[in-house]
């Protein structure tokens, strides 16, 4: 039977670690222009005192990339 | 006859063959080729070496495409896969094999395309395309096991060649072709050939068993104490009889005249199953006569004694 009050280890960020590092406009400017889209973190616009837009969620349908047109089978012989 | 002198037997079908292949040299002409028979028969052999001896504008053969027909759906893949990217515009000869199996509109398409009683470059529109035949460039050989399935119209357009069984002859030669090294002693050849049923294809394969078996042996010289060895091992039936067809003989001899469908229940085969691949070669080579019931024949009989228990 499984104990569902112990506490789940190695799961989720630890402490301390993050997903972003600091870099200076300057330096993404070799990189990007300025109109580029950059992805950014929505706490941090808060911060900033930016609009935040909703997310809207959109869900793809999967497209059926298999190839089903049937392949010809043929062989070319150089005599 | 130099042309052929590498495939063994199919007199009939070298002498056809070469008298097209001259008009060709003369006339840049060729016909729409149908070739007939059952596998193994050497159908596509013929057809490759054919291409051999017919030559593109500078000289040199052609090169040679074999589609397999069961694998076009439809004409649109086959414009799109095939047609375009390797035939159109090129100097090629095409083997459509087992054309029975060709999709009706291509077919169709086919049939308007083999008209050249008036020229010799045919434009075909197909959905969006434009594609053009030219049998100045292009050969056209069709080929099949089952030429009664062919749309009639385009059956009619194509000059037929029936390709028939080999002679016992003919397999010892193929046999003693493949294996040059091997020397085949007393009756065991002859014995050997009997086995394949006319097929060229399985003369091939029988001379891979023996070539194997030699190799096991290490030996060079196969006689009859060989091949009888062989035949218990790999089970080789006196007249490459299967087992289906010993049954049937079997039954025949214990029961005596029977019914398509007695043999059907005695054998657990299907009444056409029975047809096409047993009864035809039974009663080819003699081993069963059908007089209302089937029955067994003094040759059936004495093949059945040849038959170890």
């Amino acid at each position: 039977m499984n104990n569902t009050t112990s506490i789940k280890r190695g799961r989720g960020r630890p402490v301390g670690s993050t997903s972003f590092v600091n870099v200076s406009l300057a330096d993404l400017d070799q990189f990007i222009g300025t109109k580029s889209a950059i992805p950014v973190s929505r706490v941090w616009l808060q911060k900033m005192n930016l609009t935040v837009q909703p997310i809207t969620r959109s869900i793809n349908e999967a497209s059926d990339t298999t190839d089903t047109t049937p392949k010809v089978e043929f062989k070319i012989t150089k005599l | 006859m130099s042309r052929f002198a590498e495939l063994v037997g199919q007199a009939d079908v070298k002498k056809k063959l070469d008298f097209y292949l001259d008009a060709h040299e003369k006339s840049r002409k060729f016909p729409f080729l149908l070739l007939t028979g059952a596998k193994g028969m050497g159908k596509t052999e013929f057809a490759k070496e054919t291409a051999r001896g017919l030559k593109a504008a500078d000289g040199a053969p052609k090169a040679f495409l074999e589609i397999n027909c069961g694998t076009i759906k439809n004409a649109q893949v086959f414009f799109e896969q095939v047609f375009a990217p390797v035939i159109q515009g090129n100097e090629i000869t095409v083997l459509l094999d087992e054309c029975h199996a060709l999709p009706k509109d291509l077919m169709t398409v086919l049939l308007s395309a083999f008209n050249t009683e008036k020229t010799e470059i045919k434009q075909v529109t197909w959905r969006e395309g434009m594609y053009e035949f030219n049998f100045k460039k292009q050969t056209f050989m069709l080929a099949t096991t089952e030429p009664d399935r062919l749309f009639a119209p385009l059956k009619d357009r194509l000059t037929h060649i029936d390709f028939q069984t080999y002679s016992v002859s003919d397999v010892a030669k193929i046999i003693q072709k493949i294996l040059p090294d091997v020397s085949f002693k007393g009756e065991a050849l002859d014995r050997i050939a009997t086995t394949v049923r006319g097929n060229a294809r399985s003369s091939v394969q029988r001379a891979k068993q023996i070539e194997m078996y030699c190799e096991t042996k290490a030996k060079k010289d196969f006689g009859c104490k060989e091949w009888d060895d062989l035949c218990s091992k790999i089970g080789i039936n006196p007249s490459g009889l299967n087992n289906t067809e010993i049954q049937i003989l079997r039954a025949l001899k214990d029961r005596g005249d029977c019914s398509l469908n007695m043999l059907s229940a005695i054998t657990g085969m299907s009444r056409s199953s029975l047809q096409r691949d047993s009864e035809v070669f039974l009663l080819q080579k003699g081993f069963m006569k059908i007089e209302g019931q089937r029955k067994l024949t003094v040759a059936g009989a004495k093949v059945l004694e040849q038959v170890k228990a």
